[in-house]
């Protein structure tokens, strides 16, 4: 029997083949794919980025599935650069991953599926991370967990927790545990699932990231881009998309060449 | 009588500023050089009895560009009303013709500063209409003041205004497409008293500590129920004045408290003209909410 995790790693794979739930193959690379994850937690991972009842695309429109990014307002697909060739021996190898905890490093870490929404009706979602949410929500029910137990715990260290840990770059984690720690503060996510993350995100006890004016440094260029991301964070409600924007946010203007705390740009008022 | 002039304004050129808000200050500072610079305008003497909220980005209706059509302040009866474009997670215009697509504002950078475009454009995947959609974005404020009479201020005299960093390169020139006056007597709060708990929001920052004056440093109000005292987020704000910066210790916006007073109404009316420290630059706005009121945020 397939471990509970693979099967949340593998339950929306069909997406990142451009195929809706109905048309999704039962297997793909090998590997049974597009099985519901056990305790409902689909379902709620869903119900975290999007309303329940989604209107159908019309059957004679292939749904689309590529993602429109909010970092740049454009369709993820690019003509030419993304097809199907290319794509689908990357998805292969994440889907063919036989151990969860790899499997959840893989995801982590993958630029490949962050090509995809989650529903083409709601389409700044994210396939990566309601992917992610899942699994997390997955491994702590089968441990028992409710969903209400849970917080959302900002850290900027780099231990990743397998499948707790839904979003990682080299300044910032995010985990749903049960319990923040004196140096990762958390906030509740809610008695039940919802499109909250800016409530919960504005309620965390401390800022996992820069966003105050630190009066013996200058105002930098970092510092000013941290309260963009902040800010937008604040106006979120759907947590893949959330997620999804943090990522882009960071590789557009926070990556390898954007200014960096030490190398600060002093920004005069 | 309170009254307020509700303010909307159209963003004509990228601004430069923090993106959390325009500071009453900065709309006070920017009123200060509109009324000095135009001999027709009003005296600039009456900005020293004028009360300015911070002013909270919002995103207009999605249309195709080029757009000639202006969205307009939404009608306020009841007390919720004043609120419409005031919080994060709801400010947006025509919620009805958002598109699925959260509004969020899109940055440029201009000699590593980083602005918020005055539109967002979407390039969507292909549609029944339309492939760009183009999102102008708009700031909401009000003013009161001591002296009623210093109000209304005309669009004339509201319009292009500069806000934010940079103004001198032409960053943050403003339009005023819309305001009206609300009368804090004669609108609605009946859900407020149909309620025995609530929940405060900080709408606008609230002020502990300032170097700017030798006041005294605000505590946490008592009838905040907060368990423990020091577990709201704080943040750092500046306050210039007189070519000075100030640092100010905030709690910061957007967080959720425990009502534990007995003056509900009078609690809201005190929340919209603000308390605290720096009440008359904006910070310190809050917003009672009864527990019917969903707290969930939406796209």
């Amino acid at each position: 029997m397939t471990n509970p995790l693979i099967i949340a790693y593998r339950h929306d794979i069909h997406k990142a083949l451009g195929r809706s739930h109905d048309d999704a193959h039962a297997t793909f690379a090998g590997v049974p794919v597009n099985d519901t994850p056990p305790h409902n937690a689909d379902p709620d991972a869903a119900a975290l980025s999007r309303p329940d009842e989604e209107p159908q695309t019309p059957e004679s429109r292939r749904p689309n599935y590529y993602r429109v990014s909010l970092v740049t307002g454009r369709s993820c697909f690019v003509p030419g650069h993304v097809t199907t060739d290319t794509l689908e021996p990357t998805i292969a190898r994440i889907a063919r991953t036989r151990d969860p905890v790899r499997m959840h490093q893989k995801w982590l870490t993958c630029d490949a599926v962050t090509a995809f929404n989650e529903h083409p009706r709601r389409s700044s979602t994210s396939l990566k991370y309601h992917t992610l949410l899942t699994a997390a929500l997955v491994d702590a029910y089968q441990d028992d967990h409710t969903f209400a137990d849970l917080q959302l715990v900002a850290d900027t260290a780099d231990t990743i927790y397998p499948h707790r840990t839904i979003f990682t770059n080299d300044r910032l984690n995010l985990s749903l545990h049960l319990t923040p720690t004196d140096d990762a503060p958390g906030a509740p996510i809610g008695d039940a699932p919802t499109r909250n993350w800016a409530t919960v995100w504005s309620n965390l006890p401390e800022h996992p990231l820069p966003t105050g004016y630190d009066f013996d440094a200058p105002d930098t260029t970092y510092e000013r881009l941290t309260m963009y991301l902040d800010h937008t964070l604040r106006h979120l409600g759907a947590w893949s998309t959330a997620l999804q924007y943090i990522e882009d946010f960071a590789a557009a203007y926070l990556g390898p060449n954007a200014p960096t705390p030490d190398a600060a740009t002093e920004v005069t008022p | 009588m309170t009254r307020l002039q509700h303010i909307l304004w159209r963003l004509d050129t990228h601004y430069g500023g923090r993106p959390y808000y325009v500071s009453g200050h900065a709309i006070i500072r920017a009123l200060h050089h509109a009324l000095t610079t135009n001999p027709t305008a009003p005296n600039p003497n009456i900005l020293s009895t004028l009360n300015a909220s911070h002013g909270i980005f919002t995103a207009g209706p999605l249309t195709p560009p080029p757009a000639d059509t202006h969205p307009s302040l939404p009608t306020i009866n009841t007390y919720n009303d004043l609120f419409t474009l005031r919080r994060p997670q709801t400010a947006h215009l025509h919620p009805d013709n958002t598109p699925h697509l959260p509004t969020i504002p899109d940055i440029r950078l201009h000699h590593d500063l980083p602005t918020l475009s005055p539109a967002r454009h979407f390039n969507m995947p292909r549609t029944a209409d339309t492939d760009t959609q183009h999102q102008p974005w708009y700031i909401h404020a009000y003013l009161h003041a001591d002296d009623e009479s210093h109000l209304p201020l005309s669009e004339a005299t509201l319009t292009g205004l500069r806000l934010g960093g940079h103004r001198t390169r032409g960053h943050g020139r403003v339009t005023c497409i819309d305001t009206r006056l609300t009368n804090l007597d004669t609108i609605d709060y009946t859900p407020l008293t149909e309620a025995d708990t609530y929940r405060l929001e900080l709408i606008t920052p609230y002020v502990l500590t300032t170097d700017a004056d030798a006041t005294t440093p605000d505590d946490i109000p008592s009838w905040w129920d907060i368990a423990p005292r020091d577990s709201l987020r704080h943040r750092t704000e500046k306050l210039i004045r007189h070519g000075n910066v100030h640092e100010l210790d905030v709690i910061d916006h957007g967080q959720h408290v425990t009502y534990d007073g007995n003056r509900p109404i009078e609690t809201a009316r005190n929340g919209i003209t603000r308390i605290g420290t720096h009440q008359k630059y904006g910070f310190g706005e809050l917003r009672l909410i009864p527990p019917t009121n969903p707290s969930a945020t939406n796209e």
